[in-house]
């Protein structure tokens, strides 16, 4: 009955809705069941693609369902019910739209089984998106909405520019595994690159989810890089040079997640070394990787979502979510301080979180592939998400020095949000068996061995040890208000000033070529002028001479051509 | 802003903040770090228990996870601490528009402090 | 009665505005006049409908002005090609016309506008005759009628600002020259030919062999249309003519008048000419193709350089055309298909971003960027459509600039040409600078002080934004569209003899 739907259509349509639902109660409903009917759509569909058609030569495949996709379409789906909870206090139109329109497209690039179809909606989702930052309504956030969607349609137009030569190359849209060498699946990969936060491409995160609103943030931190690792899966598993990306991805923001004061931006950088994990599970591309990728984009929505939640509680109840500003949230905000913790043991892999049965799939598969380099910057980056975010975050929010603060515990709605996000993060860390089943490919993984269980709870404990006796000694940088630079420095300071030097130069090369051609032009238009008397009192009309002068020059010159 | 006035009295958070009290202390601390020590220590010798299969050599070393963890712990934190030196600028390095320098909108907030 | 309405459909269409305007001259009182031109010219679009509707499917209207046999008598030959653009031409005039009320209010002294909508009505006869006739010196006769109204109405712009004289002044040579040039052409190949009936010349010069008379006429034709449709470097009495006519005649030109220049250009080019001989290729491809590249550079960055709107999207409209006589150069039946799909693309996009300008006029009073800031506050619908606009004139995904652009790099890759695919893209990105400088000043910068604006009046913003609105919709749904350029390119494409044709 379904089949001729593809979920999207399903959140366009309620999204048309919702101004018509009365806010309040009814309409915090109406958001959440949105995802539920999304779900309802595409799960139980037998394998295949569904809802295709044939428009000006090209195949269009509207609904590819296959375990990949509905492992995506699923976990996207559950993260918008859960993130339409959040929201439940929210009376802001526009961003419930926002939201719906953006998971609606999210989960449509999903199903989609052509570039065509991907493409609309990769620029859906960042044309949703964007409203969700503009919506803080400050002129801050409307600068920075502004550079976040010319990055994002930018990436659009790019992978358009992609299909096009791909079209041109192999003759088909379909979206499948390329091979990377020709420059369509260059640019392609270029495409996916800038959504999925590659290094150096990576600064639109950290610029635009912290100038978002509360609840926006959480909501962007779902979609758009999570989308970027599912067509990395879908469209070029086994690219090795993936790995190398990937390392670099996972590494990287370490530092700067150590450094940063704004714990959203804390998080971003979090967010963007876990990516690197799953980009590296792409670049391996052995069914093991594939399945450790597809796992830990799914728990990283979860527990970056539930991470990405509690700060937004804290600054819904105090205003703020510089590091400087907060500390010893506990005493007033304890159960957000039990589902952060929660989330924090998840992204330290903690034995029965979700973290533990994901991340160590990817280590695994790098481990059984006999990559050396690959498992140690892993494990590396491992340790810097434990220290940085399982630790340095909650210690900073919750315990460390008191900012004297006492605010009120999070509304109901973000509570309820946040505690079923915890219990879905530690199910899945308690229930493997039932969350490997619906990975793409069927290998055995059995992380709960004695041995992976062990050295696992040893990483942790040492690393929280260290961190103990580095905030004791000092060893750790201190949070301080203050910009760290970041790659974003090249183009914010560095290219504006080659800029301005090049602008000036080329200023003065036109000014010097206007007058050159304001010369000629006025001695061509003296030899005209001879001939019809004295200059002054034709001074008016010399520019219609010139322009006379121009058109004889290209008749003539044309006249030569013809007769060469 | 809500700061109250009353700091860290017993009876100023409910139930379960409450059971926490005095973690941020140094005493609260300093119990924090022996507590952690001997966690550690007793991680350390269970792995003993049994055979620890890795896929590497370097895995099969006593307590290798526990070492290795804890180095690159403090190594990623001076290093970073390094880093900020090269790194860390004024706040409105980027100029005054900088949305990390605006206040969060009040409209989007539900300020409140606990007993309102 | 109405057989004999339908019989007589292609004479109507020019002669109903043609003896519509002097009708309108002595009606006196705007109003009166206004409507009555509104009313003739829903006429129009209703037979360029019609007329589109009947050759949809490939026949051809020959008609035989007053019955005179073929090649003596004047014919009237409508084809996809040619219902197509006076469907523009008509349609465009249909939207511009009640956008015209207020802004000519605005900007004419009431006693005039008679004068002007009549002039209005001729430049629209002529422009629709210069499309549909199949004779060559009727064109002439056509491009005069049009040429004439347009420097009338140029000059009208004079109320506001004195330098609209010299603007039509300085059109009124060029254009002037251009059709001198024009009709020498064609008076070369009646010496060799003897016929001006334009199926009948294409026969008689594929016949008659090459000669220094007809090369001549080839360059003289080329050159004096490249004069009207202001091919890159004859466009010099564009920007000024654009930027000093009242906007509604902007709005207007914009869409339509290089448009039928263009429709000449390829006429002649592919019927006529029909590349019988080898120079001919070469000719467009050696000075014609080198020029349109330019264009596309060098005008987009004079465009950033501009303040005032008008004359920025007057250099924009110089890119533009050079993208049109690309597509034309490619010799290639997906290049021309990009070139007839871009002229009505064009037309839609630049009259909603003129009339966008028009719009700031009556309400800012001013279309000098600078003096445009936060705009985009107090006029919110008008700057939202420009922005709409814009990223049409871009090139991006689901507006119709992004149909030009696909079939443009789709027609330059298929012949292999990557240079100047890469260049068509290259050259968006300046778009991109134009038109992001208005977005930023409308949008973020503060309001100079003391300023009152109010939204445009709905009588200006439901014509921009059904441009807008059809920029959109035939950018998501290109179907109509490019199934209409390419039959129409096809059948150009078909009448000429490439000599390489695969």
């Amino acid at each position: 009955m379904p089949e001729y739907l593809t979920p999207a259509l399903a959140y366009v349509a309620a999204a048309l809705l919702v101004p018509f639902v009365p806010k309040g109660a009814l309409r915090g409903l109406y958001l959440a069941l949105v995802p539920v009917a999304g779900i309802l759509i595409f799960w139980g569909l037998a394998p295949g693609t569904y809802n295709a058609f044939n428009v000006m030569g090209m195949q269009i495949g509207l609904m590819r369902v296959d375990a990949l996709s509905q492992l995506f379409g699923l976990a996207f789906s559950v993260a918008a019910i859960l993130a339409a909870l959040y929201a439940w206090h929210l009376r802001d139109t526009i961003q419930q739209v926002a939201t719906l329109l953006y998971a609606g497209s999210a989960i449509g690039a999903v199903f989609a089984a052509d570039l065509i179809t991907l493409f609309v909606f990769w620029e859906g989702t960042a044309i949703a998106s964007v409203f969700l930052i503009w919506a803080r309504r400050t002129e801050g956030s409307f600068a920075a909405g502004m550079r976040y969607l010319i990055v994002q349609v930018g990436s659009g137009v790019i992978l358009i520019a992609g299909i096009v030569l791909l079209y041109r190359e192999t003759g088909t849209i379909a979206f499948n595994a390329m091979e990377l060498g020709s420059p369509a699946t260059w640019t392609i990969l270029a495409a996916i690159g800038i959504k999925c936060a590659f290094p150096f491409l990576h600064n639109w995160m950290h610029d635009a989810y912290p100038s978002a609103t509360v609840t926006g943030t959480v909501v962007l931190s779902i979609f758009t890089t999570k989308l970027a690792i599912y067509a990395l899966l879908r469209g070029f598993p086994g690219t090795e040079l993936l790995i190398y990306i990937g390392i670099a991805m996972a590494l990287f923001p370490v530092a700067f997640a150590l450094l940063e004061n704004d714990l959203r931006r804390v998080l971003t950088y979090s967010l963007n070394s876990q990516l690197g994990f799953m980009v590296v599970g792409a670049g391996i591309g052995t069914p093991l990787a594939i399945n450790g990728a597809a796992a830990h984009a799914v728990a990283s929505i979860f527990y970056q979502g539930l991470l990405f939640m509690s700060v937004g509680a804290i600054l819904f109840r105090t205003g703020t979510a510089r590091a400087t500003a907060l500390g010893g949230l506990y005493r007033t905000m304890p159960l957000t301080m039990i589902f952060c913790l929660v989330g924090a043991a998840s992204i330290s892999a903690l034995p029965l979180t979700s973290g533990f049965v994901s991340k160590s799939m990817v280590l695994s598969a790098g481990g059984y592939e006999q990559m050396f380099p690959v498992w140690i910057a892993l494990l590396v980056a491992s340790i810097g998400a434990i220290l940085h975010t399982g630790l340095r975050l909650p210690y900073l929010a919750f315990f460390g020095s008191d900012g004297g603060l006492r605010p009120k515990e999070a509304p109901g709605g973000m509570l309820l949000a946040m505690g079923l996000t915890a219990a879905l993060c530690i199910a899945i860390g308690v229930l493997p068996a039932a969350f490997y089943a619906l990975l793409p490919n069927d290998v055995p993984y059995e992380p709960y061995t004695f041995s992976h269980t062990i050295v696992q709870l040893q990483l942790v404990a040492f690393v929280a040890l260290a961190f103990a006796i580095a905030v004791k000694r000092g060893l750790l940088p201190k949070a301080e208000r203050a910009t760290i630079l970041d790659f974003d420095w090249t183009y914010r300071r560095l290219l504006p000033a080659i800029l301005v030097g090049v602008g000036r130069l080329i200023a003065g090369l036109w000014k010097g070529a206007g007058r050159m051609v304001a010369n000629s032009l006025n001695w061509g238009a003296g030899i005209v002028y001879h001939l019809h008397g004295p200059r002054g009192p034709f001074a008016r009309t010399w520019p219609t001479g010139a322009m006379v002068m121009v058109v004889a020059f290209l008749l003539g010159m044309t006249l030569v051509v013809t007769y060469l | 802003m809500t700061g109250s006035p009353e700091t860290r009295t017993s009876a100023s958070a409910p139930m379960p903040g409450s059971i926490l009290l005095g973690i941020d202390t140094a005493r609260g601390g300093r119990i924090a770090i022996w507590c952690l020590v001997l966690i550690c220590a007793g991680l350390a010798a269970g792995g003993f228990v049994g055979h620890i299969h890795g896929y590497f050599e370097i895995e099969e070393l006593p307590a290798f996870y526990g070492w290795f963890g804890f180095l690159i712990a403090l190594a990623l934190g001076i290093a970073a601490k390094i880093i900020s030196a090269f790194l860390r600028r004024k706040e409105d390095y980027y100029g005054a528009g900088s949305p990390s320098l605006e206040e969060h909108p009040a409209s989007d907030l539900g300020l409140e402090a606990p007993d309102a | 009665m109405m057989a004999l309405i339908e019989a007589n459909l292609p004479a109507l269409q020019v002669v109903l505005p043609l003896i519509a305007a002097p009708i309108c001259a002595i009606l006196g009182r705007g109003g009166r006049s206004w409507a009555f031109a509104c009313i003739v010219i829903l006429a129009t679009f209703a037979i360029s409908v019609a007329l589109f509707a009947q050759t949809y499917a490939g026949t051809i209207i020959s008609y035989r002005m007053g019955g005179w046999e073929i090649p003596l008598g004047i014919e009237y030959r409508v084809d996809r090609l040619n219902a197509f653009v006076l469907l523009i031409i008509s349609g465009s005039a249909t939207l511009v016309l009640p956008y015209a009320r207020r802004i000519v209010a605005a900007e004419i002294p009431a006693e005039r506008q008679p004068l002007f909508y009549t002039a209005f009505l001729l430049c629209i006869a002529g422009l629709l005759g210069i499309t549909i006739t199949g004779d060559a010196f009727n064109i002439f006769v056509f491009l005069e009628i049009s040429s004439l109204a347009t420097y009338a109405l140029v000059a009208s712009g004079s109320w506001v600002n004195k330098r609209a004289l010299t603007a039509a002044y300085n059109y009124l040579i060029m254009g002037t020259v251009g059709a001198t040039f024009f009709v020498i052409g064609v008076g070369m190949l009646y010496m060799i030919t003897g016929t001006l009936n334009l199926a009948d010349l294409a026969v008689r010069i594929a016949d008659h062999g090459d000669s220094s008379t007809l090369r001549m006429g080839f360059v003289f034709i080329l050159i004096g249309i490249g004069l009207k449709l202001a091919m890159f470097p004859l466009h010099l009495w564009l920007p000024n003519a654009y930027a000093y006519a009242p906007s509604a005649v902007t709005a207007f030109l914009a869409a339509t008048a290089t448009k039928a220049a263009v429709y000449v250009m390829l006429r002649f080019m592919f019927t006529v000419f029909g590349f019988d001989y080898e120079f001919q290729a070469d000719t467009l491809r050696m000075v014609v193709l080198p020029l349109a590249v330019i264009a596309m550079f060098a005008a987009s960055i004079v465009a950033i350089f501009q303040d005032n709107l008008k004359r920025m999207l007057a250099y924009s409209s110089i890119a533009q055309i050079g993208y049109i006589l690309l597509g034309l150069t490619f010799l290639t039946e997906t290049g021309l298909t990009a070139s007839i799909v871009h002229l009505f693309n064009h037309a839609v996009t630049k009259a909603a971003l003129f009339m966008v300008a028009g719009c700031f006029i009556l309400s800012a009073g001013t279309c000098s960027i600078s003096k445009l800031g936060g705009i985009g506050r107090d006029m919110p619908w008008t700057t939202a459509a420009f922005v709409a606009g814009g990223f049409s004139l871009i090139g991006l995904p689901l507006t119709v600039g992004f149909i030009s652009k696909w079939y443009l790099v789709l027609a330059a890759l298929e012949l292999g040409w990557w240079p100047v695919a890469l260049m068509i893209m290259a050259s968006s990105l300046l778009a991109v600078i134009y038109v992001w400088r208005v977005v930023e000043v409308a949008y973020l910068q503060p309001a100079p002080e003391g300023t009152v604006r109010k939204e445009a009046p709905l009588s200006m913003l439901i014509p921009t934004w059904i441009f807008v609105g059809l920029s959109i919709w035939f950018g998501v749904n290109a179907m109509l569209t490019s199934t209409a350029a390419g039959r129409a390119a096809s059948a150009l494409f078909d009448s000429s003899h490439i000599l390489w044709k695969e």
